[in-house]
């Protein structure tokens, strides 16, 4: 057991280094050095200063272990952009990116699993052809018309829904008006990882109602309500947390297009503004934590399986 | 999913089994009437797609202009037809790009040493655990977009799939009787690689590229919408499409127009790439 979560927490460790070595030399390639010196006001003294302030007339190989030591502390560096540390700058868009997705995956989740299920059940269905029709349609939908064509059907035109931001500005922000802002953000970004779920759900759920020990059930005469969940679908969904772990840099990358086109104040469209003014320390301080999160994610996984699979035990 | 020894059934196997679906050869036909289109159709609608007519724009449909005008008066059909050529050229590029590098990431890891397999997974995994898009409009925004910075973007952040699934099977492969019985009859790794081991390969590179496609005209169309896809006057699907923005409500036609090929092209190479990784599947 031991061996196999510490080989896992070493990948997991060893994968955060690539990505902060390469967060480092990206902010360092930069044009202009880090993004502060970018300045064109700059003298040629007030330059050398700020370098030395900020230790960049230090070799390489010493600015990056510092680099590492600052990250390790938690200190994510500077945004140059919003002048103010890239942590305060994440961590006020963070939450509404988290209520978000949160959101999105939650409605995923309830739509896909479910029909998925019924529809690995009676294949050919009409169930099926209806779910998989969608599936095809929502996988080559662009996000971003879908979102525009929402916004002027139901904000522009019969003017159910407000048109975007997170709440009514002025207002105090009451629990009905955050919910009335989240209905059309969160079904947008929904859409492909519902479809993307679906779809391997249903494929996931074949398979085990394939298996024999479903057929023994069966001949059990357990019923086929019972044998469907309790049997064939806690297998099923093994495999299935596996795509939510994957689905997790693009929902935050669908995200940022989808806050995009609603205004919503979160991590992803912070990124696209930083990222479309050059601001490279808070893109990568975003990219990281990103980054961390969705290993933090797999992580957790892992352990997850190896406690429900007994066969992982015995194989390592 | 491990491919079986012995004899290679080849592309053409492939193919034949896939095309027995109805779905497949519909879908199969709207990708060849949409290239078509897109190739021929501006050597025989020879109007001009730049020319700006603003006593006419974002015109109805007529018989000078039978799809109408959009917002600037250009003329929507042969913008359509050379914008297709943009949309599916970024798309090819992209996704050979990214099958290339999957590929060869893929081989590496599975055919060289230990720790490079482990390197080169650890890569793949940091690349699939970052949100790609930000990196996209990092390198767009640095070197600027154009079609070529298009393509090296999109191309360079949608491998890892592939390279995932190749190293997988020459994991596999590389255990087999005729890649031991090659090796000893002298045979050279990259020829081994080539002669005995890419055969076995096509398949799943051909799922993955038809899959590919679709994702990178999406991406590029996402891309434009942030004003970082193909650059206007030149004509994408993706930039006509975020520029029918403006007038949605009043010319809803110049949206509907790119919409529908963007998503007719996307279902149309997804629904093929589902039907080749079926009968992939059926065949073993």
């Amino acid at each position: 057991m031991g061996g196999f979560l510490l080989r896992r927490l070493g990948h997991a460790l060893l994968v955060v280094l690539l990505v902060s070595t390469v967060t480092f030399a990206v902010v360092h390639a930069a044009p202009g050095g880090p993004a502060l010196l970018a300045d064109p006001k700059l003298s040629g003294a007030e330059r050398q200063a700020i370098e030395t302030r900020l230790g960049l007339d230090q070799p390489l190989p010493v600015q990056y272990g510092r680099w590492l030591a600052r990250l390790a502390r938690g200190d994510l560096g500077n945004s140059f952009l919003f002048e103010t540390s890239n942590v305060s700058a994440i961590r006020a868009r963070l939450p509404n990116t988290l209520l978000l997705a949160g959101t999105a995956l939650l409605i995923s989740l309830v739509v896909a699993i479910p029909i998925g299920a019924a529809s690995a059940a009676r294949p050919g269905g009409w169930l099926d052809r209806l779910s998989s029709g969608f599936a095809f349609v929502a996988m080559s939908l662009p996000a971003f018309w879908l979102g525009i064509v929402l916004i002027l059907t139901f904000a522009v035109r019969w003017r159910l829904l407000p048109a975007g931001g997170a709440s009514t500005v002025g207002s105090a922000g009451s629990v009905t008006d955050r919910l009335l802002h989240l209905i059309l953000p969160a079904l947008v970004l929904a859409t492909a990882g519902t479809a993307e779920l679906l779809r391997y759900t249903r494929a996931s759920a074949r398979g085990v109602l394939g298996l024999p020990f479903v057929r023994t059930a069966r001949a059990k005469g357990v019923g086929e309500r019972a044998v469907r969940w309790r049997h064939a679908m806690r297998n099923a969904l093994i495999p299935i947390v596996t795509v939510i772990g994957l689905q997790l840099p693009r929902l935050v990358g669908g995200a940022a297009i989808t806050e995009t086109v609603f205004s919503w104040p979160g991590m992803g469209r912070l990124g696209i503004e930083a990222a479309l003014a050059r601001d490279y320390p808070l893109v990568m301080a975003i990219t990281l934590l990103v980054s961390i999160g969705v290993l933090a994610f797999t992580l957790v996984v892992d352990v997850v399986y190896f406690i429900i699979d007994p066969r992982l035990q015995a194989d390592r | 999913m491990t491919t079986t020894p012995g004899p290679v059934a080849g592309q053409g196997g492939l193919w034949r089994s896939a095309l027995h679906g109805v779905r497949a050869r519909v879908a199969l036909a709207v990708l060849a009437l949409v290239v078509l289109a897109s190739l021929a159709g501006p050597l025989v609608y020879r109007v001009d797609p730049d020319t700006l007519d603003f006593a006419r724009s974002a015109a109805a449909p007529s018989l000078q202009h039978p799809l109408g005008t959009d917002e600037s008066g250009r003329d929507v059909l042969s913008r359509l037809l050379v914008g297709g050529r943009v949309s599916l050229a970024v798309g090819l590029a992209a996704m050979l790009l990214s099958v290339l590098l999957g590929t060869t990431v893929g081989a590496l890891a599975g055919l060289g040493r230990r720790w490079a397999d482990a390197l080169l997974m650890r890569l793949t995994d940091a690349t699939l655990s970052i949100p790609t898009i930000f990196v996209v409009i990092c390198v767009l925004t640095f070197l600027g977009p154009s079609i070529p910075t298009l393509v090296l973007a999109i191309g360079a952040t949608s491998w890892m799939a592939l390279a995932r699934l190749v190293r997988g099977e020459l994991l596999a492969l590389r255990e087999q009787d005729f890649v031991e019985a090659a090796a000893s009859l002298g045979a050279r790794p990259l020829s081994i690689l080539r002669r005995h081991l890419l055969p076995h390969l096509w398949p799943v590179i051909l799922v993955n590229a038809t899959l590919g496609m679709a994702s990178a005209i999406l991406t590029e169309s996402a891309l434009s919408f942030l004003g970082l896809g193909v650059q206007p006057p030149a004509a994408s699907w993706g930039n006509m499409l975020s520029g029918a923005q403006v007038t949605l409500f009043s010319q809803p036609w110049l949206a509907v127009y790119p919409g529908v090929l963007i998503m007719l092209t996307v279902i149309a190479a997804n629904l093929l790439g589902d039907a080749l990784r079926d009968a992939l599947a059926s065949g073993q």
